[in-house]
């Protein structure tokens, strides 16, 4: 357990991505040059110890890539049904790992099923957002909710 | 080898299934099933050697399936191994009680998945 989410953030983002796809993942370092192209989003509730939402953004190429490694088939001829399903699949499993390492050994939690979104930047200072780079591709994930809170623990 | 694995994410069943590639069941007769009552059917109508299921689930959960797995009568020798982003230490020890045999969490790799397939496979 690591009671700094940030850190808790890195660590679910880079086992995911790594395990899943074999890419490398680094935090960014200059977030503000940082656009993701044709963005694709998931959002997926937190809906216990305390509630919450995760939304994880990414480039619709990136999603590709990792597709074509996943299901060893030409990105190109991906349909839009199998992005979404490998764009929800990350946001899931990021998530569980996430909380894993955020939440005490013996804390069970809950999720909702994932949906699509449209997120633009943070929407309030209750929210922790962090960008890193998968594969040299920018991707941000933000969280939200009373889980930030020591008190959810 | 039957199995049959129940997870409602295709990408996440074809994860598992490379993973089961990988370890040496490539030539598993695979049934995939996109929720519980889906993988109950397919656990109905013939002898499975293993189930391995996600825990998040629409229609049925891989909790509800579990249950109804280890309740039945015919069923209920079947090794159930759950794969799930919603798994801890204290989500399997309940999951164990309720008859699981095994508990990994998303992201699986072929070396864990080996790990837990062990006893079955030999």
């Amino acid at each position: 357990m690591t009671s700094d989410l940030t850190r808790a953030l890195e660590e679910s983002i880079q086992e995911t991505f790594e395990n899943m796809a074999f890419l490398e993942t680094v935090p960014a370092e200059n977030e503000q040059n940082l656009e993701v192209s044709a963005p694709m989003t998931a959002r997926l509730e937190i809906t216990s110890p305390a509630d919450g939402v995760v939304y994880l953004t990414l480039s619709e190429a990136l999603l590709r890539n990792i597709g074509e490694i996943l299901h060893a088939a030409p990105a190109e001829e991906l349909p839009a049904e199998a992005l979404q399903d490998l764009l929800f699949e990350l946001v899931n499993t990021i998530t569980g790992v996430m909380l894993n390492k955020f939440l005490p050994e013996d804390q069970t939690y809950g999720l909702g099923l994932p949906t699509s979104a449209d997120k633009k930047g943070a929407s309030s200072s209750q929210e922790k957002q962090c960008f890193f780079l998968v594969d040299d591709t920018p991707v941000t994930i933000s969280v939200a909710g009373r889980i930030l809170s020591r008190d959810a623990q | 080898m039957r199995i049959v694995i129940a997870d409602d994410s295709g990408t996440a069943r074809m994860v598992i299934m490379r993973c089961l590639s990988i370890i040496g069941l490539a030539d598993a007769d695979i049934h995939e099933a996109a929720h519980g009552a889906e993988a109950l059917d397919l656990l109905k109508q013939t002898d499975t050697d293993l189930l391995i299921t996600d825990l998040n689930m629409p229609v049925m959960t891989g909790e509800q399936l579990l249950k109804r797995v280890k309740g039945s009568p015919r069923l209920t020798g079947i090794p159930v191994l759950v794969i799930t982003s919603a798994g801890n230490p204290a989500k399997e020890s309940e999951l164990l009680s309720l008859g699981a045999f095994g508990v990994l969490n998303k992201p699986v790799s072929p070396a864990l998945l080996m790990q837990r397939l062990e006893p079955i496979i030999d």
